[in-house]
């Protein structure tokens, strides 16, 4: 039989009975929600029955903590190898802590569950994350061929759709996971920026479940979903600079940890994605309009000149100049009756605008003295952006990552892993939060 | 065990549990977004009247007509709420919950005006459908013939009233626009 008493506030006891006797008891304390362990002891008589391992399985299983905390002398081998049997790892060693020893400090860690929902545009997706770094099962939905016909997003469809669709992409990713709702940890969800109406129906679906399973409400910042997507299977190291490319950002962001976010440049007007997607309108290519772009500029040459972009020696950018130009060139050219070759165009203007990305992104590199650089957002997804920027890190010593593109492009995993980077903080938010159109990055 | 009540189809929300005879309900104006208050107060009703989520038996929603952004906060609430304890959900129009709560002895017209004319909805005094509900540019006719209601929501009333009918299931929840827009008939 095992009995878990409560000594005090903090100090609770484990018993582990055979006939009525005790067999054996941990002792441990507790300070938020890290459980430290005091003593773990089995009597003479009782020894070499697994009664350790019941009592540490039992305490395990039963008291809810994020991580076990011990402290064991380094000679005693049958302890550790026991500890080292349910995942304790040592993280620490205090020097002759022991008369004859050192102190080995041990450590067992959670696994913690976040799941996430993104509903920022047109992708409804849910996501299970694991300690922030492992995809455990993901959903996309994507509206791409309702907003096609009109050559962008709707926002009143789009919410519309997010409402119809957020339950069947929650199911698909609980049943791809093998899991249930009371596994979860925390409940994340993108809450800023984004379309109003989108926002809302993650939102308000993410605190309802938290509050159901009485588990932490996490909100992410979307770009900052964009950057932890080059967190998945790998963990970065700071500092870095994180160029950020979409739709709506254009930024340059120096991340000395973990913690500190400092934006070193930022487009003054136009984003990257967005100039991408009104050459594709000009050109007669179907929304979205990158992806189409690329793939035309791959069978292109470089022959339409095109604007100096913005070279005021900051880390600044600016797109609204060369979007206008290929706008009145197509124009002009349609004026006179000549034939726009649409392949040459979007070659010209991809390289132009990808010189631009790295000059600017050389500048901040050189500014902050950053040797690390993630590129994220939907435009990093574009193959000749990739490539260009990491043979500029080659050739700079520069270490260059990127995630894999279905992580660049809206997705819920890279609000479950910048979640996480919350949730290790105690970053939880309130049941009153709203969603925001507008934001700044933040942590 | 009780049935939990959700309103947002206007300023006010309104949101109740109802064991078969009492209410217990909670209504607030709401200045901001209804994402600011609505999740809050479901965690107070539930608490102050000492009811858990496992108490609750199944969810009645209103689904609309009434403001889209509205509708949608109250919508996935209860959605989030029917799939994960895994119980029924029944809708309920807002024109038919404004009928049915009110008692009066005579045929009656809901309306709701948006801001290019209204939407309306006509029973007879023993809630039968005398207009089906729809959309109009001009209501002069509806308010000569008929008398509008404007009692207050009947949350018991409403709730028997829809218990009546079928359960929907949660993956098949839609918003009640009535009128649909352009794109939307472009789908069909």
């Amino acid at each position: 039989m095992i009995e878990n008493k409560q000594i005090d506030k903090f100090n609770f006891q484990i018993n582990y009975y055979i006939d009525n006797d005790v067999a054996g008891f941990i002792k441990y304390e507790v300070t938020f929600e890290v459980i430290n362990i005091v003593d773990v002891f089995v009597y003479e008589n009782y020894r070499n029955k697994g009664v350790g391992s019941k009592l540490l399985s039992y305490l395990i299983k039963n008291v809810e903590a994020r991580k076990f905390m011990l402290e064991v002398n380094e000679h005693n081998i049958y302890a550790i190898k026991l500890y080292k049997n349910f995942g304790f790892k040592t993280i620490h060693v205090r020097k002759k802590y022991y008369k004859d020893g050192d102190a080995l400090i041990m450590e067992l860690k959670k696994d913690v569950y976040i799941l996430a929902i993104e509903s920022s545009c047109d992708e409804t997706s849910v996501s299970i994350v694991k300690n922030g770094i492992v995809d455990v099962a993901t959903t996309v939905n994507s509206q791409i061929d309702v907003h096609k016909k009109y050559g962008g997003v709707v926002p009143e469809v789009a919410s519309r759709m997010h409402l119809e669709n957020i339950t069947f992409v929650l199911d698909e990713t609980l049943s791809k996971a093998n899991m249930k709702l009371e596994e979860i940890d925390a409940f994340a969800c993108t809450y800023a920026p984004g379309l109003l109406g989108s926002l809302l129906v993650g939102l308000e679906t993410t605190k309802t479940l938290s509050l159901i399973y009485n588990k932490p409400f996490i909100k992410v910042n979307h770009m900052m979903g964009h950057i932890y997507a080059n967190n998945i299977g790998e963990n970065m190291t700071y500092p870095l600079l994180a160029l950020i490319v979409s739709g709506g950002h254009t930024d340059l962001i120096y991340m000395k940890d973990e913690k500190n976010i400092e934006y070193v440049g930022q487009t003054l007007d136009d984003a990257v994605g967005e100039c991408f997607d009104k050459v594709a309108r000009i050109v007669d290519l179907p929304y979205p309009g990158g992806p189409n772009v690329e793939k035309l500029a791959l069978n292109g040459e470089d022959t339409y000149k095109m604007p100096e972009l913005l070279n005021d020696g900051s880390a600044n950018f600016s797109f609204s100049g060369i979007k206008s130009h290929c706008v009145n060139l197509v124009h002009n050219e349609k004026q006179r009756g000549n034939e726009i070759n649409k392949e040459n165009l979007c070659c010209s203007f991809q390289n132009a605008v990808t010189k631009s990305l790295i000059d600017k992104t050389m500048i901040a590199l050189k500014k902050t003295g950053a040797k690390r650089l993630i590129l994220a957002g939907g435009v990093a997804s574009n193959s000749f952006i990739r490539e260009s920027l990491k043979s500029m890190c080659e050739n700079n010593d520069v270490e260059f990552s990127v995630p894999d593109k279905k992580y660049c492009t809206d997705n819920a995993t890279m609000i479950g892993a910048a979640a996480f980077v919350l949730y290790k903080q105690n970053k939880f938010s309130g049941l009153d939060t709203n969603a925001k159109s507008h934001e700044l990055l933040s942590l | 065990m009780y049935t939990l009540f959700i309103d947002t189809h206007s300023e006010v929300i309104t949101i109740g549990l109802c064991d078969g005879n009492n209410v217990i309900e909670k209504t607030k104006t709401s200045v901001e977004s209804h994402s600011v208050y609505l999740v809050p107060m479901l965690k107070e009703l539930l608490e102050e009247s000492k009811v858990s989520f496992s108490d609750i038996k199944n969810i009645v929603a209103v689904n609309g007509p009434g403001s889209f952004t509205g509708i949608r906060i109250g919508l996935s609430v209860a959605k989030a709420i029917s799939y994960s304890l895994n119980k029924p959900i029944f809708l309920v129009s807002s024109l038919t919950a404004m009928l049915v709560s009110n008692t009066d002895n005579e045929d009656k017209l809901a309306v709701i005006p948006d801001n290019k004319g209204y939407y309306v909805s006509v029973f007879d005094k023993d809630n039968n459908v005398i207009i089906e509900e729809h959309y109009r540019d001009n209501i002069d006719n509806l308010m000569k013939k008929y008398k509008s209601v404007n009692t207050p929501l009947n949350i018991k009333a409403v709730i028997d009233y829809v218990l009546k009918g079928e359960s929907v299931s949660v993956f098949s929840v839609k918003a009640n626009y009535v009128k649909s827009i352009e794109v939307m008939n472009d789908r069909k």
